[in-house]
């Protein structure tokens, strides 16, 4: 493969964040994705979020499954740790890695064929355990990387390219992700960054599992007429209930709301969620409520998009199961071994 | 008889349709992907199911599930999916069920995989390696036709090359010998016998009490002990007089023997043989050499893991030397730049010269 390297100098009207970083600083190597492929607007999407939120880049660790979303990793945040594990996986190693290592903000990166296929069991048990991440998933309703075959969440009667129509229900990721327990759920569209941005920023400060379902099509091989997650059916049954701004703890309140529902919601660090309501009373606090109006809506062919639940509340892993505070990585030698006599006294304690 | 030039996959798929396969399930891996993209697209046709599987795990469980009902099943995929595969190979093997798994390679790294069992349990499968599309379509045949004389898993070890390239062969059903009745298979009769069954991997039979283990284990070595009997292949050229002999397997073995004939036209004393079973390995056809060559050299194209059959086979009685190596293209599918039949020749050259003092006539 052929890596053009981009060029290290910066444009000096590149706005610094709060750490000097510009934009530039948090993206990564050139996409070879395919032209157009909605996974290149979603790294896009992270840049502007993470660079939004003045995050240390390298306190940032990204992990991935197998297939074209999982590769994306490579593009965006290039002087953060990256790991790429096997396919379906990444949930299990990434559980691993933040329960040794609680330090870092954690991102996982999957495709729907990499957590709604073969992943889907591992999918299901991170969100579960309300480990302290960020879930995306660049949900194109095809395997990409292996040229276009039905993944999970493909819509029965959905078309592929060939005009073969898909028999199977599709599993709606969002909506698993709610009855499993999740604290943070939303759903957007690649190709809708003012949409996106919002979320992820809302995603990284929140803490617990939160997973984004990110309608990401595939241009190569599920674009075309027939296809329920192509760019043009999407945006028709797109379907959003609410707007999101996100106000960091430092970041003045500038912005003025005209008339209207909103509601705010206050998360652990200080972040506040600002919710323009676009539908009806929409109370995104009401995890049965979501649960039900997605599967109203899901009924009636709309994609429902935007925050569809986050409890402010939310505990993550290592408060449930009360995990040492420091990562073991910075454990010395004498706490890590203690000796003979630690360990008859570590027995008796059961006795 | 009418050729056609057809994709190894499809004719892969097509063998199998002729053989009765009427089952298969899988997930896509390159190089893989297109023999179930093919079976996806046929299978139906010929009143056939082929699942589009969420994992390897669920593709081989499936094709667990049709062969207990009798069923002329098949799964397939590639390196990472296998490893996936192998808790239930193991099972399956043990549970004695005729599967046939179609591997198409990542070039030549996973010979351990293949021929190791590669899951837990004393347990071998067969592995047939085709050199080319042709005799690919007759593998397949005969792995069906293996699998239920032997009761045990037949995989075909392909490739990248095999996979994605097009050769005319004739796609003809092969007749074997009539097989016996599967009066195993959880078909809902009772047979004639009065009993019904059961199918499972521990050797329990019903109506009896508990498990032998160490009988049925017993069973199943003596059944890899007469495989390895009855149906060690290989192919083999110029060994009379060879004084040099190099072996190598699959796709990779069809550049080592174009060499290899070259130069026997120029006069080099050199010989070839290629397992067509990896297992059980040929080891006689090696021995049978051994005490007449300088050498032989093992072409393959991974770290070294042929050349531990073949100096098992020789037990010391020739030296082995290593003449492959790793060799992969960019994407990592096993098309690297030693399989070239000029650098290959340079390296059989080299080593024919240096293990028998010889230059080759000109
Ligand atoms: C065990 C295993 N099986 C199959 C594959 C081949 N494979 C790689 S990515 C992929 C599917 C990717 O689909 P998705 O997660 O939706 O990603 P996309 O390419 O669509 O972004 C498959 C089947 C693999 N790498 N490992
Ligand atoms: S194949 Fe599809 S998912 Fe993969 S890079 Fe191309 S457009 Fe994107
Ligand atoms: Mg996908």
């Amino acid at each position: 493969m052929t890596y053009l390297t981009k060029p290290k100098l910066h444009h000096p009207s590149l706005q610094p964040n709060q750490l000097g970083f510009t934009r530039r600083d948090y993206e990564g190597a050139i996409s070879t994705l395919c032209a157009g492929c909605g996974h290149d607007s979603i790294s896009a999407a992270l840049i502007q979020a993470c660079y939004q939120l003045d995050l240390p880049p390298h306190r940032i660790a990204k992990l991935s499954g197998i297939g074209c979303s999982s590769k994306t990793p490579t593009y965006f945040l290039g002087a953060s740790h990256g790991f790429n594990s096997v396919h379906g996986r990444m949930p299990s190693v990434l559980t691993g890695a933040n329960l040794a290592n609680r330090d870092l903000i954690y991102l996982g990166v999957s495709g729907d064929g990499d957590s709604a296929s073969i992943g889907l069991g591992q999918f299901a048990h991170l969100m579960r355990r309300g480990v302290n991440m960020l879930y995306i998933v660049e949900n194109n309703g095809v395997y990409g990387l292996t040229k276009g075959q039905f993944s999970a969440t493909s819509d029965c009667g959905s078309k592929s390219k060939k005009g073969v129509a898909n028999t199977d229900e599709a599993i709606d990721m969002a909506a698993m992700a709610l009855q499993l327990g999740a604290t943070f759920v939303a759903r957007s569209f690649s190709g809708d960054k003012t949409q996106l941005v919002p979320l992820i920023e809302a995603a990284l400060s929140h803490r617990g599992t939160a997973f984004i379902d990110c309608i990401s099509p595939c241009v190569a091989f599920n674009n075309h007429m027939g296809s329920t997650k192509s760019f043009d059916y999407v945006r028709e049954h797109n379907e959003a209930v609410n707007f999101l701004d996100v106000i960091t703890p430092r970041a003045e309140i500038t912005t003025e709301y005209s008339e209207g529902a909103v509601q705010e919601v206050t998360q652990h660090d200080g972040s506040i969620l600002r919710l323009r309501k676009l539908a009806g009373d929409y109370d995104v606090n009401d995890r049965i409520a979501a649960m039900r109006f997605l599967a109203e809506h899901a009924a009636e062919g709309e994609i429902v998009t935007g925050l569809l639940y986050v409890d402010p509340d939310a505990e993550d892993m290592h408060l449930h199961i009360k995990t040492v505070p420091t990562p073991l990585k910075d454990l010395n030698e004498t706490a890590l071994c203690p000796g003979s006599a630690a360990l008859h006294k570590l027995n008796a304690s059961l006795r | 008889m009418t050729r056609r030039f057809v994709e190894g996959s499809e004719a892969i798929v097509e063998a199998a349709i002729l053989a009765g396969c009427r089952f298969f399930a899988g997930y896509p891996m390159t190089p893989f992907t297109e023999v179930l993209d093919h079976m996806a697209e046929k299978m139906p046709l010929a009143g056939g199911i082929c699942v589009n599987a969420e994992s390897e795990l669920e593709a081989v469980g499936m094709a667990w599930g049709a062969l207990a009902t009798g069923a002329r099943a098949a799964t397939g995929s590639t390196g990472q999916g296998l490893s996936l595969m192998q808790e239930s190979f193991s099972e399956i093997t043990r549970a004695e069920l005729p599967l046939v798994v179609v591997n198409m390679a990542r070039g030549q790294s996973d010979y351990y995989q293949s021929t190791r069992g590669g899951g837990h349990g004393d347990y071998f499968h067969i592995i047939l390696c085709p050199i080319d599309i042709h005799e690919a379509v007759e593998h397949i045949q005969l792995a069906f036709h293996l699998a239920d004389v032997w009761r045990n898993p037949v995989q075909i070890y392909g490739d990248y090359l095999l996979a994605h390239t097009a050769e005319a062969v004739e796609l003809e059903a092969i007749a074997f010998d009539t097989l016996p009745a599967k009066d195993w298979a959880l078909d809902g009769s009772l047979n004639g016998t009065g009993g019904s069954r059961n199918i499972n991997s521990i050797g329990m039979t019903k109506g009896n009490k508990g498990i032998e283990p160490e009988r049925f284990w017993k069973r199943l070595q003596a059944k890899y002990e007469a495989i390895k009997i009855a149906e060690a292949r290989h192919e083999a050229e110029f060994l009379e007089d060879a004084n040099y002999v190099v072996t190598a397997f699959g796709t990779t073995a069809k550049f080592v023997r174009h060499v290899i004939r070259e130069m026997r036209n120029e006069g080099s004393r050199i010989g070839y043989i290629r397992p067509i079973t990896l297992w059980p390995f040929p080891s006689q056809a090696f021995c049978d050499v051994a005490g007449s060559v300088r050498e032989i050299g093992v072409f393959e194209l991974n770290g070294g893991q042929m050349i531990d059959d073949v100096r098992l086979a020789v037990l010391g009685a020739a030296p082995v030397a290593a003449l492959g190596g790793i060799s992969s293209d960019e994407s990592g599918f096993g098309v690297g730049p030693l399989l070239n039949t000029d650098v290959i020749r340079s390296i059989l050259e080299a080593a024919y010269e240096r293990a028998t003092g010889e230059e080759k006539d000109q």
